[in-house]
């Protein structure tokens, strides 16, 4: 490898997932924060969270960016504890979050366990081994000695130190196969973390939820990676084909479909290095073999393996690795990076987590893979190599991962071997919405297929001997290629005629690249298959409008305008009167004093404190960039500007310094004052449009409930459980006020939105035709939040958003559920709170005021 | 903070770009025409890139979503010299 790895840049979906972790972790922290004594408790109910996303989509990379991201930004310094399911793993995410996340230190639990001088965002990686389980290991780190805390004293004196602890357990799934219980206890007893990361790429993950059983925690925040945004990020192939072979009955005793199999591999594998080859990319494949394991007095499966891939031609001795550990170890890791080697033969069964971006070609000749083979083994092909990205989706031979299997028994459509095949089969569609699957080898047409949705190849079978010279000449050739066993000489005639056929049809179907003739159909003109694809027709005779105003931002002339900057900055100016606060050097403070003489006896004392300049500028910094369309640095520049204007006409004398500083305590005490000037402003130039049409139709899950009242028909499936009940109350209304209603999805094109002065968008959960209501098309706009039991509901953006109003369709109605059934909310401006306003009644919905 | 040589920084120019095989850096003062079009570029060929900028949410309204990071200059600056 050369030199340091650059830092990989985010794709949209992992930027998504940072910033959704990153905001639960704060909103758990703020919570923590104002009710200390109810720290356990907020851990265990609001502090667990769950990162689903496919293999290949940079998990790690994700969590690791993440906590990363949360230095310097809780109310508290965070400690965190990762946790990898083996040893192997351990050293790859510290050399990952080495690489990747150089904001974190990384700190090791066996040689400092010291409280002293922790710092924010401080990461130990380790398996729960290496501390919940009893060995020796474990009891070291456990103990307290002269010169090292236990992990248990270093996690109370953190906790009592008022360090938050977080917890990130990777590949969730494996993490709690054998010592669930262990881990559990340890989690709950020992760790008592504030935060908790669970990560998997295995949906309805059984372990997981066992654990959160087990250790009482509720997972309440959930992101969910869709395999399609990670395939389309260039990071996930796009499809993948499995192969097997499959001759005439009979003929798995007369050659080796092994050999005949792992030659399939290499012929796969040599397109695929040709292909990089010709299209200059500097990368080097990678054909995975995985084995079986040694059975006990056995003959070891590596050697024979290797004995058969070096008869291949174009095999050589050296471009074999070895990976004899039955663990994926930090051996398995280098042996995948290492461009001399063009084979990797390895025994492990579960691989879940380690990389290996430059293999395309799997060849499995292990028995009983399972139902994880999928996900655990296969997901290794999946990645896509960084200097392949640029080509994704087109090309098709790049594209796709290969998987080769062989089992002889399948030849003798046992039903275990069949059942195998299946259970491979199911496995693979975890990886994969496009699966190909290929029957080859010569296998006649009436013989059924083993897997119905397979296509078979049939291989030209060559005729038999003519001679007894024809014979002996092919058999030779055949025999020292490995592909019949030297037994057969000693067969009859017909047997051995039968033999050589047989062989030569596996081998030219081996020799044949595999997938060469099937269409070619990757890359993006053949998205991922839609689960969703049952349509619903817009329903024209309700009465909705042909499309919806939406509210456009400003491009970047418009926000880079010095008119625009200086209208937000006089409007500011003016409406905090900040001329008189020119010269303001001392803040008001008071300081409480107890007479330690006298029990009880406690005063107050007023003072002036100096403001420090610099600590006025570096707060200030921030306060400025409360909306990251406009330039902190052009917004000081104008409001200055406005108020050296005031200063001068108002005859006040002032240096330029104490302009700056003016308005840089101005902009820390009241950001919510620039934010309206900044809204004022933006709403006067922002665009409207109702040039994209409500959609004829959308396309959901099949038999949705009708819906009377719903703008297609249905109660669309993409709702949560208050916006199901909300729409069910909506369109049973029996008063008739409510004309229609549609349900404004987030982020599509056509969908109603408001600018929020921050620059961010806001896309209410309903639209409504209203009758009586004298906004255009009659139209009201709803909101509906969970409850405000967690603080989520006061967030400063819901804090911001419920503050604006729709320039056509003008105030939005604030809904949540309570104890009391449905109630409206409103802002409370003076507590600067959303508030229970009263019980939401449709017929208010006609008022175009809360 | 990516571990490459220095940059000279052109300040007339509106952004500044460096590039090698393995990341493409972007630092961009202002917001132009041609920065927008650059950054399409990027977006088509997914490239490995960061584009550091006092005005993010500018280049985010007019890219869309895209598989690169555009980060704020000043917070980026604070995070790297924190603690």
């Amino acid at each position: 490898m050369s030199g340091p790895a650059s830092l990989h840049s985010l794709a949209d979906f992992q930027d998504e997932a940072v910033k959704a972790l990153g905001a639960t972790i704060s909103r758990v922290a703020e919570h923590i924060d104002t009710r200390p004594d109810h720290r356990r408790e907020i851990g265990l109910k609001s502090g667990t969270m769950l990162l689903q996303a496919p293999t290949g989509s940079g998990k790690t990379l994700m969590l690791g960016r993440t906590l990363e991201g949360m230095i310097g930004k809780l109310p508290m310094k965070c400690v965190w504890f990762w946790f990898a399911p083996y040893s192997g793993l351990v050293t790859q995410t510290l050399d990952s979050l080495a690489e990747q996340c150089p904001g974190i230190r990384l700190r090791d639990l066996t040689a400092d366990r010291s409280a002293q001088g922790v710092r924010d965002g401080d990461v130990f990686v380790q398996t729960w081994g290496a501390v919940a389980a009893n060995n020796k290991d474990a009891k070291r780190v456990r103990r307290t000695r002269e010169d090292a805390l236990s992990l248990d004293d270093m996690l109370a004196t953190l906790r009592a130190e008022g360090v938050a602890i977080g917890v990130v357990i990777d590949e969730a799934h494996l993490n709690f196969g054998v010592s669930a219980g262990a881990a559990a206890s340890f989690y709950l007893d020992v760790l008592q973390p504030d935060f908790t990361l669970l990560a998997t790429a295995t949906p309805n993950d059984d372990k997981l939820v066992a654990f959160e059983k087990a250790a009482g925690v509720e997972v309440q925040s959930r992101v969910v990676i869709d395999r399609d945004r990670v395939v389309r990020a260039g990071l996930n192939k796009w499809g993948l084909m499995l192969g097997y072979l499959r001759m005439n009955p009979g003929d798995e005793a007369l050659i080796d479909f092994e050999q005949a199999t792992l030659t399939a591999g290499w012929t796969q594998h040599r397109q695929i290095r040709a292909r990089l080859e010709d299209k200059d990319i500097g990368v080097v494949p990678l054909m995975l073999v995985q084995v079986e394991d040694q059975a006990t007095g056995g003959e070891d499966p590596v050697a024979r393996v290797k004995a058969k891939l070096l008869e291949i031609q174009g095999v050589r001795d050296d471009l074999i690795a070895v990976h004899t550990s039955g663990q994926p170890d930090a051996d398995f890791h280098m042996m995948a990076y290492d461009h001399s080697k063009q084979i990797l033969i390895f025994k492990v069964a579960v691989a879940t987590g380690f990389d290996a971006p430059r293999a395309w070609t799997l060849v499995s000749v292990r028995p009983n893979r399972g139902t994880g083979f999928g996900l655990q083994i296969v997901g290794r092909i999946m990645r896509v190599h960084p200097l392949v990205r640029p080509l994704h989706g087109q090309d098709a031979l790049l594209d796709k991962g290969y998987v080769f299997l062989t089992d002889p028994d399948m030849q003798a459509g046992l039903s275990s071997a069949v059942d195998e095949l299946k259970a491979v089969r199911q496995s693979l569609t975890v990886l994969s919405d496009q699966l190909d699957v290929v029957e080859y080898g010569a296998a006649p047409p009436a013989q059924p297929l083993l897997l119905s949705d397979a296509h078979r190849l049939a291989a030209y079978v060559p005729p038999p001997p003519v001679d007894d010279a024809d014979r002996q000449s092919r058999l030779d050739m055949l025999i020292d290629e490995g592909v019949i066993d030297a037994d057969v000489r000693d067969m009859t005639p017909d047997v051995v005629d039968r033999a050589i056929v047989a062989g030569e049809t596996a081998r030219l179907a081996s020799q044949t690249p595999l997938f060469g003739n099937l269409p070619e159909h990757a890359g993006p003109s053949a998205p991922p298959k839609p689960t969703k694809q049952t349509a619903y027709r817009l329903n024209r005779d309700l009465g909705l409008p042909a499309a919806l105003w939406q509210e456009h931002p400003l491009d970047y002339r418009q926000l880079s305008d010095p008119v625009f900057l200086s209208d937000v900055a006089d409007a500011f100016c003016d409406q905090s009167a900040l001329v008189g606060k020119l010269g303001q050097t001392l803040s008001r403070a008071s300081m409480s004093l107890r007479d330690l003489f006298i029990d009880g006896e406690e005063r107050e004392v007023s003072l002036n404190l100096k403001i420090s300049n610099a600590r006025v500028a570096e707060r200030a910094q921030a306060a400025f960039q409360l909306n990251d369309s406009i330039d902190p640095r052009h917004l000081e520049r104008a409001l200055i500007a406005a108020l050296r204007a005031r200063a001068e006409d108002g005859g006040y004398s002032f240096t330029d310094q104490d302009l700056r500083r003016t308005i840089q305590l101005a902009v820390m005490r009241e950001p919510d004052a620039l934010m309206a000037a900044i809204k004022v402003e933006q709403g006067k130039r922002a665009r409207l449009d109702d040039t994209i049409p409500i959609p004829e139709t959308i396309f959901d899950y099949a038999e949705l409930t009708i819906a009377r009242k719903a703008s297609h028909g249905v109660f669309p499936s993409r709702m949560n459980k208050p916006e199901r009940a909300f729409a069910e109350m909506l369109d049973a209304d029996p008063s008739g006020t409510v004309q229609w209603w549609l349900r404004n999805p987030e982020n599509e094109l056509w969908a109603t939105r408001m600018m929020l002065p921050t620059g961010a968008r806001f896309f209410p959960d309903f639209a409504v035709g209203i009758k009586g209501r004298t906004s255009r098309d009659g139209i009201a706009l709803v909101e509906i939040k969970d409850d405000g039991e967690d603080g989520r509901l006061h967030s400063d953006k819901n804090r911001l958003k419920i503050q604006v109003q729709h320039r056509e369709y003008r105030n939005v109605f604030w809904s949540c559920d309570s104890e009391r059934g449905l109630v409206q909310l409103a802002f409370n401006e003076a507590l600067n709170l959303i508030q229970p306003l009263r019980p939401f009644e449709i017929s208010r919905m006609v008022f175009l005021h809360n | 903070m990516h571990g490459l040589p220095l940059t000279t920084y052109d300040s007339s120019r509106a952004w500044n770009e460096h590039t090698d095989d393995d990341v493409t850096l972007i630092l961009a003062d202002r917001t132009d025409d041609a920065l927008i079009a650059r950054l399409q570029a990027i977006a088509v060929s997914r490239a490995n890139a960061f584009v550091y900028s006092w005005t993010p949410g500018q280049l985010k309204t007019a890219l869309g979503p895209v598989n690169f990071e555009i980060r704020p200059v000043r917070e980026a600056l604070v995070k790297r010299f924190q603690q």
